[in-house]
């Protein structure tokens, strides 16, 4: 790469425009704080960027701390050729922008991104990334030792050794030594154990593991002892077992004691029941024995007693009534026969004529009260009527004289009114419908008219064509003539037709509903006066019987006696009536009259008649009484009767009720002594109840049950067939007593079995569930443990094998670096005979004939000039080694002499300029002006051809 | 002609840890167990058979924790259930602390096994009468101890005791034992015995336990023989208990002809385990991703017929692509079985070894290369061969990827 042309347009105190001699250094010189240094900054910033990120720059990023001093633009332009082609490099640090150009001006900028916006336009042209190309190109004031970290792991790191060794392999590009060891390394340091969810190293993973390991096998060899520990309990639990047993055999011995007790108790439950089935077989015998009485009724003896008894009352009582009924009806007897002495003339008087008389008596108080009021009634009606002026005299002439008519005649008399009537109100109406009927058919007359007179006319003009037309057409005229006139013709004519059947129809339900009006009231009109007619003629004919002049005189007498009649009729009534009474009184006294002959009395009075009734009723009830006094007789007879059947059947019963006890009556024995007997019996018979509905019962109450009985007979032979026989049996207080301490021991073993089996299933369990896992957890680990060691091991050999490789890489750059820094120092001027790198890029130094030193030996034995020699001769020789084969990169030296004296200056510029100057571009910066204007003045022919003086302080930019 | 039928269960090591398998499944596969156990005595009920024969490994050790020792006495517990005869082996022996043999133990825990389970808890050949097998005696030893024992059991002085032949029957034995010559990888030797000692041993069946897969010795009709057919049967165990038992596993139906003529002995498998074991290989070279590497398995998975329900242990081999790291296989891969085991360990990365034999080396990678394959030509050290493999291809990845994991040091477990 050969750097042409700086443009720096603001870059910390740096402004202007520089060319560079690409054959030759180019030496920049400048006073102190002018730029020279920020321009071997800016070169660099052009070629890689500026850093701007505050992470790893705290105090000041590079952009910041190259941000022009007096602001303005920030920006600077790189011309170089590099590759055989020339670029240009714009970067733009306030926009942050970057250009690249190649000779053809084509924009060659996304050819060098890297990354997401990174453009290390060096990094793809030099293959050096910035820091390498820092430590290489650009050689700082005071930086010249950090070409070499002096710390060894720094230098391990450091890829710069990688560089060398890339350069070393012909095979650039592919992963170096280095690289392939660092991964290898990291692959150690970054172990993944998924066992033990770790990442770390691969010594401390498989200490982990096996840590793991060894815990979890502490965890199997615990659960293994636990499982032999368990051992202990489990001899317990077998003793306890043992001893269960044994309280069990107690307690099955105390049971079957118990059972040798219930057996006792069996057998005296049978033997009861045994001797309760004897007994009811007794007692069966017993009532199969009184069986004969046991049809006894329950209350026979007391029916009998009472039959007995009642009999004996009965007898007494029946001779005790006899004698005194007789005594009563002889006294009555004589009573009677007193009254009836004193009433002899009614004695032929029933109670019928009695009640006759009372009727009859009844009857005339009635009809006289009738007489009276009818009486009272008349003379009022008669007052009355000649209020009204009704003559007595009058009254009976009309009455005479229509009184007597015929009925059909009073009819007649009675229609002519109501004709009259009827025919006077009926016919104004009848005349009024008439007159609007006929007025209704004129109207409809005179609407046909209008209708059928152009039906006429126009029927008059067709008929007329008509008859045109055949007459032309028998004239042989011409033919639409005759057509026209008969078509025409026929149409008018039927257009006529039609008017006329159109008239003629016209309101025709008006016109028939008007005819129907006026012939009905016609007809009624000439009913009324038939009728008339008819009455007048009969009306005639009666006056000229009757003796009247005419209907006329007629009439008026028939009215004036239908309002008398009507008048008079509650009068006539009465009348009537007060004759009715009276012959009703007549007819009273003369059905009364045969009654009275028991007395001397003719006046037929109610009085009369009620007395004699009195009368006619106390003989008939004396004479009753006296025949009931008979009849009592026959009945106290009668009754006498009925008492001694009632004693023969009070005797019968208490037979029979003897019979039905089995014991025949003997009549010689006394009613006592049957009571007796049959009181035995009945003893006998209650016995047999008692034994059938208590004692039997009860008996086989106790009985037990046939299947219970089998039940005891088994459990009894189950019982006396236990294994132990005893001998003496305790009461069962003291087995329970027994029992009770064994079965609490027992439970305590019991429980105490329960708990120790319950510790060893625990054991047995953990174990059983625990120990595979941890065998496999134990497995597992192994298992990674090996795969670790595995990896570790493989690893660890291909790292070996890479390092022992590698040797031969390192050998070539290392030689080469020896030697040629020998080379460089000692045209520098310095004492250093001899070097060797060291495969971390270390170095180890031999001057002036003396040992072989370490490099940090050397640093503090070297003087500042010869040490900064030393390390800008190992970046000449690394610039020189990297550069084998590619691009030889510039190279930037900030004072690289200042410590130097003016005679190692002066070799050591002759060094650079001469060695080289032909390979590597050179751009040398200082602030000695002096001396280097004294150096070309000393070799003013080697300065002339192969150096360029850049004055910066002289402000002259882009010059040549 | 008489017919005498068995059913022959061992090694169903009840209680076994499956620690190889996810904690979820555990307790499943155990209950797999439970179910073949329930299962024969079942069938050992539907078939009819005279007995049930256990010749060892009922439980898989000494500590038989009260559930699982309830519910194997349960499980003969049934109506039904013919004649047990146990012999224990080497995981669960008849050792006076064993507490699901030992009657005062399990007399402590409230236990006890019914009165048809006969348990042959002595050393030395013992016999048992089979009911409603006149003359037929099943003789069985035991295991005393959980350690490998040299005895013989069918050498001429154990078998001495077995006199006393009924005419009328047979003998039968059930027993735990290797035998010799054919013990399975990672089966253990104990008690062991010769096909020789079979042959000559007074039984007519030897009903054997230890050996996890079903296995048996035929004898042919021939002169001076006990019995013909199936002399000797391993039933297996009774449902896989690794990913290496393949195979079909359950029980044996033995039937024994006998009579008149030389009894005749034939075997049956009965198939328990409902899940079967897969041991497939996938070649998964070149597959860019992950995924595609999973689902190149799933693909292997696929054509062996692998259930939800089965075991599968998949090898992967070929060469993956530079950068592609796999671990573990996806959630999705793994629903496709009951367990799905995958070893990537013989996977190897797509370095092509040949460009670093050929030509010079001018990188510090070609010689780095160069001097571990020298290293891997010339040794003869499987596993330091496979130390330098290793070292080779994490060296490789360091220079050509810059990334090294381990991921080529995976152990086969």
């Amino acid at each position: 790469m050969k750097l042409l042309r700086l443009r720096v347009e603001g870059f910390g105190p740096l402004r202007g425009d520089w060319n560079f001699a690409p054959g030759k250094v180019n030496l920049v010189v400048d006073s102190n704080e002018r730029g020279k240094s920020s321009l071997l900054a800016a070169v660099a910033a052009a070629l890689y960027g500026l850093e701007d990120d505050k992470r790893s720059h705290r105090v000041m990023t590079p952009r910041e701390r190259y941000r022009p001093w007096n602001g303005g633009a920030y920006r600077v332009e790189l011309e170089f050729e590099a590759q055989g082609k020339r670029w240009r490099v714009l970067r733009d640090f306030e926009r942050d922008t970057v250009s690249v150009f190649d000779d053809s001006g084509r924009e060659a900028t996304n050819d060098f991104l890297e990354g997401k916006d990174e453009y290390p336009v060096g990094r793809k042209l030099l293959g050096l990334d910035s820091a390498e190309f820092e430590k290489c190109a650009l050689v700082r004031q005071g930086d010249l030792d950090q070409v070499v970290p002096g710390d060894e792991k720094a230098r391990r790191a450091s890829t710069l050794r990688a560089r060398l060794e890339n350069a070393a392999d012909t095979h650039i590009g592919d992963t170096n030594a280095s690289e392939a060891l660092r991964v290898l390394e990291e692959a150690l340091r970054r172990y993944n154990a998924p066992e033990m969810e770790f990442t770390g190293t691969v010594d401390v993973a498989i200490e982990r593991l096996e840590a793991k390991r060894g815990l979890i096998e502490a965890d199997l060899k615990s659960l293994d002892h636990q499982l032999q520990m368990a051992e202990v309990p489990l001899e317990r639990l077998a003793a306890l077992s043992a001893e269960e047993e044994s309280l069990k055999d107690a307690l099955r011995r105390l049971e079957a004691e118990r059972h040798a007790g219930l057996a006792a108790e069996v057998q005296r439950q049978l033997d009861e029941h045994d001797r309760q089935r004897d007994e009811v077989a007794r007692l069966q015998g017993e009532a199969d024995e009184l069986a004969a009485v046991a049809q006894l009724p329950a209350n026979a003896e007391s029916e009998l007693r009472e039959t007995v008894a009642r009999h004996e009352e009965a007898q007494r009582n029946l001779d005790t009534l006899e004698a005194r009924r007789r005594e009563e009806l002889d006294r009555d007897r004589a009573a009677i026969e007193n009254e009836l002495v004193g009433l002899e003339t009614y004695r032929d008087y029933d109670i019928t004529e009695a009640d006759r008389c009372v009727a009859l008596a009844a009857e005339l108080r009635r009809a006289a009260l009738d007489d009276t009021h009818q009486r009272h009634q008349v003379f009022v009606l008669r007052d009355a009527l000649a209020a009204q002026g009704y003559e007595p005299e009058r009254i009976q002439f009309l009455t005479a004289r229509f009184g007597g008519l015929p009925e059909e005649s009073q009819r007649l008399l009675r229609q002519q009114s109501e004709l009259n009537l009827a025919f006077q109100t009926e016919v104004a109406g009848l005349e009024q419908e008439r007159t609007q009927a006929t007025e209704m058919l004129r109207g409809v007359d005179a609407a046909r008219n209008n209708a059928r007179v152009p039906g006429w006319v126009v029927l008059a003009l067709g008929l007329a064509g008509a008859v045109g037309g055949g007459v032309v057409f028998a004239m042989k005229g011409a033919l639409p003539v005759w057509a026209g006139l008969g078509g025409g013709g026929a149409v008018l004519a039927i257009a006529g037709a039609a008017l006329l059947g159109i008239g003629s129809r016209a309101q025709a339900a008006e016109r028939e509903d008007a005819l129907k009006r006026l012939a009905d009231a016609q007809r009624r009109l000439n009913t009324l006066r038939t009728q008339r007619a008819e009455n007048e003629v009969g009306l005639a004919e009666l006056s000229r019987l009757m003796g009247y002049r005419d209907s006329i005189d007629l009439m008026r007498h028939w009215n004036e006696y239908a309002r008398m009649i009507e008048d008079s009729a509650p009068l006539l009534r009465a009348q009537e009536q007060l004759a009715e009474a009276e012959a009703l009184r007549q007819q009273l006294t003369e059905q009364a009259r045969p009654l009275l002959r028991a007395i001397r009395e003719t006046n037929v009075t109610p009085e009369v008649l009620e007395k004699i009734a009195y009368d006619a009723r106390r003989a008939y009830h004396a004479r009753e009484r006296l025949s009931g006094l008979d009849r009592s007789g026959e009945l106290l007879d009668r009754e006498r009767r009925v008492d001694e059947a009632a004693v023969a059947g009070l005797r019968e019963r208490a037979i029979r009720i003897l019979q039905s006890a089995g014991i025949a009556y003997d009549p010689e024995r006394s009613w006592s002594e049957h009571v007796d007997e049959l009181q035995a019996r009945m003893n006998k018979r209650d016995r047999q109840r008692m034994i059938l509905e208590e004692l039997l019962p009860f008996a086989m109450k106790q009985l037990l049950p046939d299947v219970e009985v089998e039940h005891r007979r088994r459990q009894l032979e189950m019982l006396q067939n236990g294994p132990h026989q005893f001998a003496t049996l305790r009461s069962a207080v003291e087995i329970d007593v027994e029992a009770k301490q064994t079965r609490e021991r027992l439970e305590q073993v019991q429980r105490e079995r329960e708990d120790k089996r319950i510790e060893v299933e625990e054991v047995w369990r953990r174990h059983t569930q625990q120990r595979p896992e941890l065998e496999s957890q134990v497995t597992r680990l192994t298992l990674a443990a090996q795969r670790a060691r595995a990896f570790k091991q493989s690893v660890e050999l291909a790292r070996t094998t890479i390092q022992k490789v590698a040797v031969d890489t390192h050998r070539r750059w290392a030689d080469f670096l020896n030697q040629r820094v020998a080379d460089v120092l000692r045209t520098f001027g310095t004492s250093v005979e001899h070097l060797r790198f060291g495969e971390d890029l270390d170095f180890s130094v031999q001057m002036d004939g003396g040992p072989q030193v370490s490099r940090g030996k050397a640093h503090l034995q070297l003087s500042s000039g010869a040490r900064d020699q030393l390390y800008l001769a190992v970046r000449l020789a690394v610039s020189e080694f990297l550069s084998r084969g590619g691009e030889p990169m510039p190279l930037l030296l900030d004072d690289a002499f200042a410590t130097s004296d003016d005679e190692r200056l002066r070799n050591g510029m002759r060094a650079l300029i001469e060695g080289f100057g032909a390979g590597h571009q050179l751009i040398v910066v200082t602030c000695h002006r002096g001396r280097h204007a004294d150096l070309k003045r000393m070799d003013p022919e080697l300065y002339r051809e192969s150096v360029h003086w850049l004055d910066v302080g002289a402000g002259t930019p882009a010059q040549a | 002609m008489a017919l005498a039928r068995f059913l022959q269960i061992s090694d169903l090591h009840l209680g076994r840890p499956f620690a190889w398998l996810s904690q979820d499944r555990r307790e499943e596969r155990r209950r797999d167990q439970q179910r073949a156990l329930e299962q024969s005595v079942h069938q050992a009920i539907e078939r009819g058979v005279h007995a049930i024969l256990v010749p060892g490994d009922l439980f898989d050790s000494l500590v038989v924790d009260a559930g699982l020792l309830t519910f194997a006495i349960k499980a003969f517990d049934v109506p039904g259930c013919p004649p047990v005869f146990i012999a224990p082996g080497n995981h669960d022996p008849a050792s006076p602390s064993n507490a699901a043999w030992a009657p005062r133990l399990l007399q402590a825990r409230g236990l006890a096994w019914g009165p048809h389970v006969h348990i042959f808890d002595q050393p030395n050949w013992t016999s048992q009468p089979v009911p409603r097998l006149p003359g037929v005696r099943v003789w069985g030893r035991c295991f005393t101890a959980n350690v490998e024992s040299t005895d013989r059991p069918l050498a001429p002085s154990a078998v001495g005791a077995v006199t006393g032949t009924d005419p009328r029957g047979f003998e039968i034995a059930a027993f735990h034992g290797s035998r010799e010559g054919s013990c399975p990888p990672g089966q253990k030797i104990t008690a062991p015995f010769s096909d020789a000692e079979v042959a000559a041993s007074p039984f007519v069946y030897h009903a054997v336990g230890h050996y996890h897969g079903m296995s048996r010795i035929e004898q042919p009709l021939t002169e001076g023989v006990k019995s013909a057919g199936a002399r000797l049967a391993y039933a297996g165990s009774a449902v896989s208990l690794d990913l290496t038992e393949t195979g079909v596993h359950g029980a044996l139906e033995v039937r024994i002809e006998y009579g008149h003529r030389l009894p005749y002995v034939e075997a049956e498998p009965v198939e328990l385990d409902r899940r079967r074991v897969f041991d497939l290989n996938a070649d998964v070279s070149g597959a860019a991703s992950a995924d595609q590497l999973d689902r190149r398995i799933a693909r292997a998975l696929d054509l062996s017929g692998v259930g939800e329900l089965d075991f599968a242990t998949v090898r992967l081999s070929g060469r993956l692509p530079a950068g592609v790291r796999w671990s573990a296989p996806g959630a999705e891969l793994r629903q496709r079985a009951f367990h799905l085991r995958v070893d990537a360990s013989a996977l190897k990365p797509e370095h092509d070894l040949d460009v670093y034999r050929k030509g010079e080396p001018r990188t510090t990678e070609d010689r780095f290369a160069r001097d571990l394959i020298a290293q891997m030509d010339a040794e003869t050290d499987p596993g330091k061969r496979q130390l330098l493999e290793r070292a080779l291809y994490h060296g490789l990845d360091a220079f050509k990827l810059r990334e090294v994991s381990p991921a080529w040091d995976e152990v086969s477990a």
